[in-house]
């Protein structure tokens, strides 16, 4: 019998913990100091949209009764609660860090596409400047690269993602992407129930982007805010 | 652990609709992970990246000494 | 909390997210029971080009903000110029060899911003 792990968290809810993705009993373990969320598996659960539906909303419904939720990935088995406490102990401490900074917080992602594909002439930065014949190969590579940092086409549209909702974040994550129209994803953690007037910021103040689109949505459980990996 | 093969993970990608996508990223590519020990082991070296980019970007700020 | 999307997607936004997740997906570590030491490698590897690639864009930012405000002797200019353009391709180069994009290597930094 193994274990399936949906989550950490800072209290044991007072409330009933219902049932996860397999319809079984869900139970709070202690691990060193912290605290999981788990249900009896005897089997992996399979890669479907149901079951990660159900993981989804299994995560949810923690923090419909607790203040701080921490999910762990899909498909999170351990053989036991020994074996729980081997995994998590060499980050107890990241952990925990982690669940302060989600308590009373919750995410909202926003991802930024280039609105239609840009017309040639736009994307053509100004000619190189004339420079002076004696500069040799490492001062041209400099200049060159000067040219393409201030010439990024998205940078305003990233940067107006980022200002527009600044009085509700409280941590923020950036991915950049590599296939276009996707330009990049923001992840902002923010206070529970802001949800609504954080999308109406973002809409608000990307309006006027000429090249550029977004689609807001959330809140999620703040799954891109738990410590214990490098995105 | 369950991580979907890769032949697993494109069937359900290219099935799936524009909320299972935001889905999929969040609980397949997000989330606290137990399982790879080398990925578990080095987290606490994202407290030292996050520090390391705290120092690197004040002297960033430091105003040049000539 | 229930969730919400707001904004409009066309199907080549909704294919782009597919293929970057098909990606993403894609790269995570194999199963514990098929591990393999060549992902293991590729994981230290990953860690250790984001973290050069994290210095390279520091130290380029300083050195064309030098540059730039004439603080630089030409030599000084040459001489980091090369030392970066080396530098850059010693880590794509490297990257290229565990099968790394230069998206991999993105570095966020939380709370203390994109360093761009």
């Amino acid at each position: 019998m193994s274990l399936y792990v949906y989550a950490l968290v800072a209290k044991g809810p007072s409330e009933e913990l219902g049932t996860g993705m397999s319809g079984e009993a869900l139970r709070v373990v202690a691990s060193g100091r912290l605290l999981a969320v788990v249900g009896d598996m005897y089997a992996p659960p399979p890669v479907t949209p149901t079951a990660l539906y159900e993981h989804d909303r299994t995560i949810r419904r923690m923090t419909a009764i607790t203040d701080a939720v921490l999910p762990l990935r899909f498909g999170s088995i351990v053989d036991g609660e020994l074996d729980l406490a081997r995994r998590l102990e060499p980050a107890e401490a990241t952990l925990e860090a982690a669940l302060t900074r989600v308590a009373g917080r919750e995410q909202m992602t926003v991802r930024l596409y280039e609105r239609q594909p840009r017309v040639e002439e736009d994307t053509r930065m100004s000619a190189p400047p004339a420079v002076a014949a004696d500069l040799g190969p490492g001062a041209r590579y400099l200049l060159e690269r000067r040219r393409t940092l201030e010439h990024d086409p998205h940078r305003a549209a990233l940067d107006a993602v980022l200002a527009a909702p600044a009085s509700f974040i409280r941590a923020q994550r950036v991915e950049s992407h590599g296939s276009r129209p996707l330009i990049a994803s923001v992840h902002h953690l923010i206070e529970r129930g802001q949800g609504a007037a954080y999308a109406a910021a973002v809409h608000a103040g990307t309006a006027n982007l000429i090249d550029a689109a977004v689609t807001v949505s959330g809140p999620w459980p703040p799954y891109a805010f738990a410590s214990g990996e490098l995105t | 652990m369950t991580t979907p093969s890769r032949t697993e993970a494109a069937r359900l990608l290219d099935e799936a609709d524009a909320s299972l996508l935001d889905l999929v990223d969040n609980v397949l590519t997000k989330g606290v992970v137990i399982d790879g020990e080398i990925i578990l082991g080095l987290a606490g070296v994202d407290l030292v990246y996050l520090r390391l980019g705290a120092i690197l970007c004040a002297a960033d700020r430091i105003k040049a000494q000539r | 909390m229930s969730q919400k999307k707001t904004g409009s997607l066309g199907a080549r936004e909704v294919d782009a997210l597919r293929q970057e997740l098909e990606h993403r997906v894609g790269e995570l570590a194999p199963a514990r029971w098929n591990a393999d030491p060549e992902d293991v490698q590729r994981s230290v590897a990953k860690l250790v080009l984001t973290l050069m690639e994290f210095l390279r864009k520091l130290f380029e930012k300083q050195a064309i903000r030098r540059m730039e405000a004439g603080s630089l002797s030409p030599e000084e200019t040459e001489a980091l110029g090369l030392a970066l353009m080396r530098l850059e391709e010693t880590i794509t180069s490297l990257a290229a060899q565990f099968e790394l994009s230069p998206d991999d290597l993105n570095l966020d930094l939380g709370p203390l911003g994109r360093l761009q």
